[in-house]
């Protein structure tokens, strides 16, 4: 499985990726981007199979991101990873056209209770 | 859609509650959060701070010893302490301030954006992480300590012309 951990924090995309290991799910194939826009590019040069983006970023922010993955046509599994997860922002993440919302602090339960659902 | 209208800002409970699931999710370790400050005013504390603004503004910060960020960032980035680089530690320290300013946001219930986190290593200098001390020089004036220092941006440069003049002796 190809995935995109767009974070700008490195501790938090490591700490992701780590979250993800723990649950159990495949993470070899895994970009790195530090910013909206690195995701957005990641996504429509290397076709991944999921993108776990923070929201508040510098450069492109995780939801102008999406929108951009969404208005170039992707339709690919976007979850936002965020320290906010107010009801506000789960609705305009769903608007936008993603699957779900991770809030920080998370853990691997966390990850499968959301994931399983999505992924294989 | 928030209904609220009226800020509700985390209580000391609430607050420590949000602190010790950072603890407990990213750093793998229990927290002990109190109301009194540790009477140790010589530390050089860093500071790391996100701002909430919208219909409620304000700040979360958090300040530490140089110590104790070095510790948050060696247990989230799973290394030893001595192995953090200074990126790292404002990396780490910078992410806590702003996972426990998310959940603060969450809490107020009014529209709020939050900002990106910043981080000053040494409260003393309220510069970047990135920047250098080029030169200082201390004084007391009415048995006050002052201290005025000059710092540069980016890489160290052995290049930088210095002006020629008569050393600062010890005050």
């Amino acid at each position: 499985m190809r995935i995109v951990v767009a974070d700008d924090s490195t501790v938090m995309r490591r700490i992701v990726i780590r979250t993800l290991r723990q649950a159990g799910y495949d993470c070899s194939d895994v970009i790195q981007a530090a910013n909206g826009q690195e995701a957005y590019e990641a996504v429509i040069n290397d076709d991944p199979d999921l993108v776990l983006s923070d929201w508040n970023m510098p450069e492109m922010t995780g939801i102008e991101s999406l929108r951009a993955i969404r208005e170039a046509g992707s339709e690919v599994l976007f979850g936002f990873v965020t320290s906010e997860g107010s009801a506000e922002m789960r609705a305009e993440a769903v608007a936008a056209g993603a699957a779900f919302l991770i809030a920080k602090p998370f853990n691997s339960d966390t990850f499968r209770d959301v994931l399983d659902e999505f992924v294989a | 859609m928030i209904e609220a209208t009226t800020p509700c800002l985390p209580s000391h409970e609430e607050l420590a509650e949000l602190v010790e699931d950072v603890w407990r999710s990213f750093l793998d370790d229990e927290i002990v959060v109190g109301l009194e400050a540790p009477d140790d005013p010589d530390r050089t504390l860093m500071v790391a701070w996100v701002s909430i603004t919208g219909e409620w503004t304000g700040h979360l910060q958090v300040l530490t010893t140089r110590v104790g960020a070095e510790g948050i960032a060696s247990a989230m980035f799973q290394m030893e302490p001595g192995e953090v680089s200074s990126e790292e530690v404002a990396d780490a320290f910078g992410e806590i301030a702003n996972m426990v300013g998310g959940g603060v946001k969450g809490m107020v219930g009014v529209h709020t954006a939050l900002s990106l986190p910043q981080v000053v290593l040494d409260s003393r200098a309220l510069i970047s992480p990135e920047a250098h001390q080029h030169s200082s020089i201390h004084a007391i004036w009415r048995g006050e300590p002052l201290e005025f220092s000059l710092w540069e941006r980016g890489e160290k440069n052995e290049k930088t012309n210095q002006h020629n003049g008569t050393a600062v002796g010890g005050v």
